[in-house]
């Protein structure tokens, strides 16, 4: 390239190293935010079912 | 005047089923687009009279940087809408936006940079664009940091908001830069009125970039847009059974 390869190369090196961080970001983001959800729903559904056995434990 | 696609707008649900319909329409147009004009950039292109081959640069450095400043503008504008009409998702739109004008507006410093050493011998000098580029840059992260900072929710997209519109001013100067000062940075390539002074091989491979480049934005965007949607409502009911439908499709 004319002795100007290394700055070509560096910089479409840089750019899709910086395209492949954005756009896995996002993906892990809404995976972690799932889990971490379902983790909340699973423990209010034990929650739940612990106070509807006292309930049901006291009647 | 139908004024109903604003009443949707303003639903997080419409908006998120929307974004799962849209986002891989715009991931596969914006990265084929993106590959298209990257190939025929570095390799059919001819080379440049003057700079050789380090031209090729222009093919990331110009769309990156016009990216920089559409987003930046797009999100005032939201700023605009979100202290007036009070909407959530103009709030969602900031977060979602700024650390992707962020992280294009450094590849446009960046990849400038590169191009300056073998051209015009330097890495960096204090010409008004880049100077205001760099501003640009400081922008971005302070929204962002001043996004992380706060904790109360109607403070930070209030304060956000502002700060993105006393920035906004730096987009003119950018823009116009080239033509009040006449320090390093070239004048502009494209403009809307003139036939641009490359040839087609050069330049269109160019336009092709810029919207790729648009394109892989919008898919980027709305990715994140739709986190912040499953975030803010996931209280709500079709959120919660969002994620039971989740939770069924891996047992299976």
């Amino acid at each position: 390239m004319g002795g100007h390869g290394l700055y070509v190369w560096l910089c479409y090196g840089v750019s899709l190293f910086i395209f492949v961080v954005i756009s896995i970001q996002p993906v892990l983001a809404k995976i972690n935010l799932v889990k971490e959800l379902k983790q909340i729903q699973r423990r209010k559904k034990a929650d739940d079912f612990s106070a509807h056995e006292q309930k049901s434990g006291e009647a | 005047m139908n004024w109903s696609f604003f009443h949707k707008l303003g639903s997080p649900k419409w908006l998120y089923e929307l974004a799962e319909k849209l986002i891989p329409w715009f991931l596969a147009s914006g990265i084929s687009a993106l590959l298209v004009g990257s190939i025929w950039g570095l390799v059919f292109a001819p080379e440049d009279y003057q700079q050789g081959n380090s031209f090729r640069i222009i093919y990331i450095h110009v769309p990156s940087a016009i990216l920089a400043q559409s987003c930046y503008m797009m999100m005032a504008v939201s700023a605009v809408v979100g202290l007036v009409w009070k909407m959530k998702i103009t709030d969602m739109f900031i977060a979602s936006a700024a650390p992707v004008g962020a992280a294009f507006t450094f590849l446009a410093l960046f990849t400038g940079a590169v191009w300056g050493k073998p051209t015009w011998g330097t890495w960096w000098v204090w010409d008004a664009r880049l100077t205001a580029m760099l501003v640009l840059l400081f922008l971005y992260l302070g929204v962002i940091s001043l996004r992380n900072a706060l904790d109360d929710a109607e403070m930070v997209t209030k304060a956000s908001a502002i700060l993105v519109l006393v920035g906004v001013v730096n987009i003119p100067i950018i823009k116009y830069s080239v033509e009040w000062w006449n320090t390093l940075h070239q004048p502009a390539t494209f403009t809307l009125t003139e036939k641009p002074a490359m040839p087609s091989e050069m330049w269109i491979p160019l336009l092709i970039m810029v919207l790729g480049v648009y394109l892989f934005f919008g898919g980027l965007v709305l990715m994140r847009m739709r986190n912040e949607i499953l975030s803010r409502e996931r209280k709500t009911k079709w959120v919660q059974k969002l994620i039971v439908l989740n939770a069924e499709e891996q047992q299976v």
